[in-house]
């Protein structure tokens, strides 16, 4: 669907009205982003101070759903829509609660990083095992945006898909973890703090793939939540 | 309208009247010879428009209309506007061309945006730099696919200046400028600035640790030197004093020095002498010049090239000089230091290996920078001044050949020189 279609109304008010509410989300999802970025940043080089950026970040983020909850609030009072502005309303309410949620676990993240934190001159933790699934998760995100940004279904499906590729690291991590757990009891608090950002970090492609699932939802009009064969079925084109 | 065509209407007109009239004495009926004769001409008409119509859409000329009568007339205008248009036309297509072609070839991507900052046009560029892509996303707003908080801060407020962002995500640095070129009209570029970036950070780095390295002993000259004004002493102690400021002067001095030297090698004010270097005389000769280390790890010469060396034998000693003194500074006397030389695919190769620290490997490509180490804290312990990287990665650009490096920490480096000018 190309955004042409939320800027086809009579009243060209409310057409500025959609369209805000869509940059908005958009600039919303930069936030996240950028602390999703920050807080793996600072956990790979021990950065608290930069931690703490990403913590403070998220009351931002807090701001500017509760900003676009009421947009939306107002829209539907007063100007009753229908059919597509519908499910761009629908879809909005739902993708910030999501984007708000990916702040979150981006800000426990943050979180563990300073309660992490070595004074100088002791070793570093490395958490390398984290960076694979890191780059992952934050493509998933970026192209997630795009796709709300573009109303591009073709893409939302593909990224839903790639979602396995994040599950299926998590699983490697937590069963190295467990593994490394039983031999050396000494590594059990890092395993755990390992695998607690690595269920954050899935936690956030989950929220990723359930913008995609609005993007499809919005465009298509097709609800594809809660059944992987519908996924595969969805004819997007 | 022209006197021309006043007269070949008039003409036309008169002709028609004497078809008319020579019909009506045919006919009888002046009513029927003006019909008749007026429905032939609409007729006419008719089929001369519709050629011409033809000729201008395909492009064909219409030889049949002749050169007189006021259709040929029309015709000829016509034809020669049209001409024209083609040729204005051309000179457009060619001109649109040619600026196509240079927003294409700009390594900056450049963006057109309305006054609500929706995009008018994009360049090739913005696709590899903000994956915007100017067929489909003509039309989005540039703040909902360009999503770095501090470009949406910039954009509402840019001043036509600039701002630097940090790409995180895929790891560089960009550089976006708003220009407002009319009342609702908006040039933004952006142009991938990581080089500068770095080259800036090393700049900063290096005035830092470029003062820390000469604050260092100058503090420790100082504080002697207040003590010796401040209280009386023995001989033997001032004596030591006097010691510990001539070492900790001698340190400055050579970094100076190393500083001076670096200085002119990389501004290349150096004369190269071009003379054969004997390779094992030249090991030989440098570890003789260490042999005031008494404990130092094994070292182990292994000489295996066929090939002849034409180089500065100064700076080829000054290269291998410290890359030996840092293999025995970070290496334990129970290790191991080999020199070897051997025949490479582009000249020759000199590797020092040594069984020491080294280096992680995140720090690698930043090793050869002045002043730069790797635990700040090493500086005082090891001795050295922090430029014999660079003197070494410096003297062999300036003979040719190029340094490698690979290190694994607790395991050992290898640095490895290659040098082109040999004679097989």
């Amino acid at each position: 669907m190309h955004k042409k279609k939320f800027n086809q109304h009579i009243s060209r008010k409310f057409n500025e009205e959609l369209e805000s509410i869509r940059s908005k989300v958009l600039n919303m999802g930069g936030l996240v982003e950028d602390m999703l970025l920050n807080a793996l940043k600072a956990l790979y080089s021990n950065d608290t101070q930069l931690a703490e950026i990403v913590i403070k970040k998220d009351q931002e983020v807090n701001v500017i759903e509760l900003s676009i909850d009421n947009d939306c609030r107002k829209i539907l009072a007063t100007r009753a829509p229908a059919a597509v502005d519908l499910r761009l309303i629908m879809a909005t309410v739902k993708t910030i609660t999501d984007l708000e949620r990916m702040g979150d676990e981006a800000e426990k993240i943050g979180k563990t990083v300073i309660s992490l934190a070595m004074p100088d001159g002791q070793e570093k933790v490395n958490y390398h095992e984290l960076v694979a699934i890191g780059g992952h998760v934050q493509k998933m995100v970026t192209r997630s945006l795009d796709a709300f940004a573009r109303f591009d279904s073709e893409l939302a499906l593909e990224i839903i898909k790639s979602d396995e590729v994040v599950d299926n690291f998590y699983e490697t991590i937590y069963r190295n973890s467990i593994t490394y757990m039983i031999e050396d009891p000494m590594t059990i608090t890092r395993r755990l703090n390992v695998m607690w950002i690595a269920r954050s970090l899935e936690r956030i492609g989950d929220h990723s793939k359930n913008i995609c699932e609005y993007v499809i939802y919005t465009e298509k009009g097709t609800d594809i939540r809660h059944s992987e064969d519908s996924v595969s079925k969805t004819n997007i084109s | 309208m022209s006197f021309k065509f006043l007269k070949v209407l008039t003409t036309q007109l008169l002709f028609l009247l004497l078809v008319a009239w020579l019909f009506w004495l045919i006919t009888n009926s002046l009513l029927i010879a003006i019909v008749t004769v007026f429905a032939f001409y609409f007729l006419w008409t008719v089929i001369v428009l519709t050629s011409i119509r033809e000729s201008i859409e395909k492009d064909v000329k219409i030889t049949w209309l002749g050169t007189r009568g006021f259709y040929s007339e029309l015709y000829s205008d016509i034809q020669s506007l049209t001409k024209n248009s083609w040729k204005y036309r051309k000179k457009f297509v060619v001109l649109f061309n040619e600026v196509n072609a240079l927003a294409r070839s700009l390594p900056d991507a450049a963006l057109i945006v309305d006054d609500r900052y929706l995009i008018q046009w994009c360049n090739k560029a913005s696709n590899d730099l903000l994956g915007i892509n100017a067929q489909s996303d003509v039309g989005q707003r540039v703040d909902q696919l360009v999503r770095f908080p501090a470009f949406i801060a910039f954009l509402s407020n840019p001043d036509n200046g600039y701002v630097d962002i940090e790409d995180q995500a895929n790891n560089r640095h960009l550089r976006f400028r708003v220009a407002n070129y009319a009342k609702d009209k908006a040039l933004i570029t952006v142009r991938n600035v990581t080089q500068q970036v770095k080259t800036a950070q090393v700049r900063q780095d290096f005035i830092a640790n470029a003062s820390h390295e000469l604050k260092t002993p100058l503090t420790t000259i100082k504080g002697y030197s207040e003590l010796i004004s401040d209280a009386e002493f023995e001989t033997k102690e001032a004596s030591q004093i006097a010691t510990v400021i001539t070492a900790q002067a001698d340190r400055m001095n050579k970094i100076i020095e190393d500083l001076l030297e670096l200085s002119k090698i990389e501004s290349r004010n150096i004369t190269l002498s071009n003379e054969i270097v004997n390779i094992e005389g030249l090991f030989a000769q440098l570890i003789e010049g260490f042999a005031y280390i008494t404990e130092r790890p094994e070292t182990i010469i292994e000489s295996a090239h066929k090939s002849q060396l034409i180089a500065d034998k100064q700076l080829m000693y000054s290269i291998i000089e410290n890359l030996l003194s840092n293999a025995y500074h970070y290496t334990p006397q129970t290790g191991q230091v080999i020199l070897r030389s051997s025949d490479h695919a582009e000249g020759m190769m000199i590797e020092v290996i040594d069984t020491g620290m080294g280096i992680p490997s995140n720090e690698v490509t930043r090793i050869t920078e002045r002043f730069y180490r790797i635990d700040k804290g090493r500086s005082i312990s090891t001795g050295g001044t922090g430029l014999g990287l660079s003197i070494v990665k410096h003297s062999l650009e300036l003979l040719g050949g190029y340094l490698e490096i690979e290190s694994e920490v607790n395991k050992g480096s290898t640095f490895r020189c290659v040098f082109k000018s040999v004679v097989r």
